[in-house]
């Protein structure tokens, strides 16, 4: 079909100005393919991996592990080397810690200094976690925070906040809630969500 | 694009060249792996300088400018040694040449949350536990001060 249009469609052909640190990145890729350093597949292929991994990998080691006594162990132990046992490579060399949450401690995770997340296990992070505000407080004031997600943690518990800073990630190992007795691992993982992950939810019981 | 997304976005490029991205070496690019250049690795062969449970301060007499990983708000406090960690690449001024590829021992350091905070609110046994390199931490000596 024929366009008789006089005025031009420029909507349709908007292109954003790319920012400082967009050209700073596509300069140095360009040129690290260039000098044949990494391949653009590769780089490709590596932003596909990332992108793969979501809070789903979390979950279903939360429930392996609340199933599975001896795996729970060898958690605790390595974290990394146990994720691997389920197949969950942890692709940018960093390690993972998992932490227990138990009756006498509750753990929370934050990174001060930018937005350290254990990617290669819960995929990308929200963007509360990557706030100021929360960044900010949760080390500073973690009852008042935790309360502000809905999560009351009693006086009689010690908190453990984690700043993840430097080569390690943390996972939170939720306490299996009650009323869940019998369930299977697919059941289990249903209710470990993301953020109890992070430390600033607990699981439900209910279904 | 900000600052923090161009982080990330090297970041995803150095996990490419540290050949972190196994998946993607089996593309058959045939592009070789590079391992960073590593110096100074003989030193974490042996065990860290501090032990599991030492009382140790996190360093306050050095205020470097730059791209340091030790926040300001536990820098001079007196914290125990939670665990000890391997060894990776000191990432401080890494970019600018500094410390060019050299290791140091990393470790988990405990603080109390009353020690940390004077206005502290919650309760006495709550406690931060942060990442530092043996480079920033010191042992504490009589006349240490918080």
């Amino acid at each position: 079909m024929e366009h008789h249009h006089e005025h031009v469609h420029s909507h349709s052909v908007t292109i954003e100005n790319p920012s400082y640190f967009e050209i700073l990145e596509i300069s140095v890729r360009e040129l690290l393919v260039e000098k044949g350093l990494i391949s653009a597949d590769e780089h490709r292929r590596q932003i596909e991996v990332l992108d793969s991994r979501s809070p789903a990998l979390g979950a279903k080691v939360v429930a392996h592990a609340w199933a599975n006594a001896d795996y729970k162990k060898r958690l605790l132990k390595n974290g990394s080397a146990a994720c691997e046992e389920l197949g969950i490579t942890m692709y940018d060399n960093t390690k993972l810690i998992v932490v227990e949450n138990t009756p006498e401690t509750h753990n929370v995770i934050v990174c001060t200094l930018c937005s350290c997340y254990p990617r290669p296990i819960l995929g990308l992070p929200p963007d509360w976690y990557k706030s100021k505000s929360y960044r900010a407080r949760i080390v500073k004031d973690p009852r008042q925070v935790l309360s502000e997600f809905g999560l009351n943690v009693s006086s009689q518990r010690r908190i453990r906040v984690h700043d993840s800073n430097a080569n390690m990630r943390y996972l939170v190992l939720p306490i299996r809630p009650n009323g869940t007795e019998g369930w299977d691992e697919n059941a289990l993982a249903k209710i470990v969500t993301r953020d109890t992950m992070i430390g600033v939810a607990e699981p439900k019981g209910q279904k | 694009m900000n600052r923090r997304e161009f982080a990330i976005s090297l970041g995803t490029i150095a996990a490419v060249i540290a050949g972190g991205a196994s998946e993607a070496s089996e593309s058959a690019s045939g592009a070789t792996t590079l391992k960073p250049k590593v110096v100074g690795g003989d030193k974490c062969q042996s065990a860290g300088k501090f032990a599991v449970g030492q009382s140790v301060q996190i360093r306050n007499d050095i205020q470097p400018i730059g791209h340091y990983r030790m926040p300001i708000y536990v820098r001079g406090k007196i914290g125990t040694i939670e665990r000890i960690l391997p060894c990776f690449i000191n990432p401080e001024e890494e970019g600018y040449g500094k410390n060019a590829g050299t290791m140091d021992r990393l470790y988990r350091v405990r603080i109390s949350q009353t020690k940390l905070w004077k206005d502290y609110n919650g309760s006495p046994s709550d406690v931060l536990e942060i990442e530092v390199f043996e480079s920033w931490i010191k042992s504490v000596t009589a006349n240490s001060t918080n």
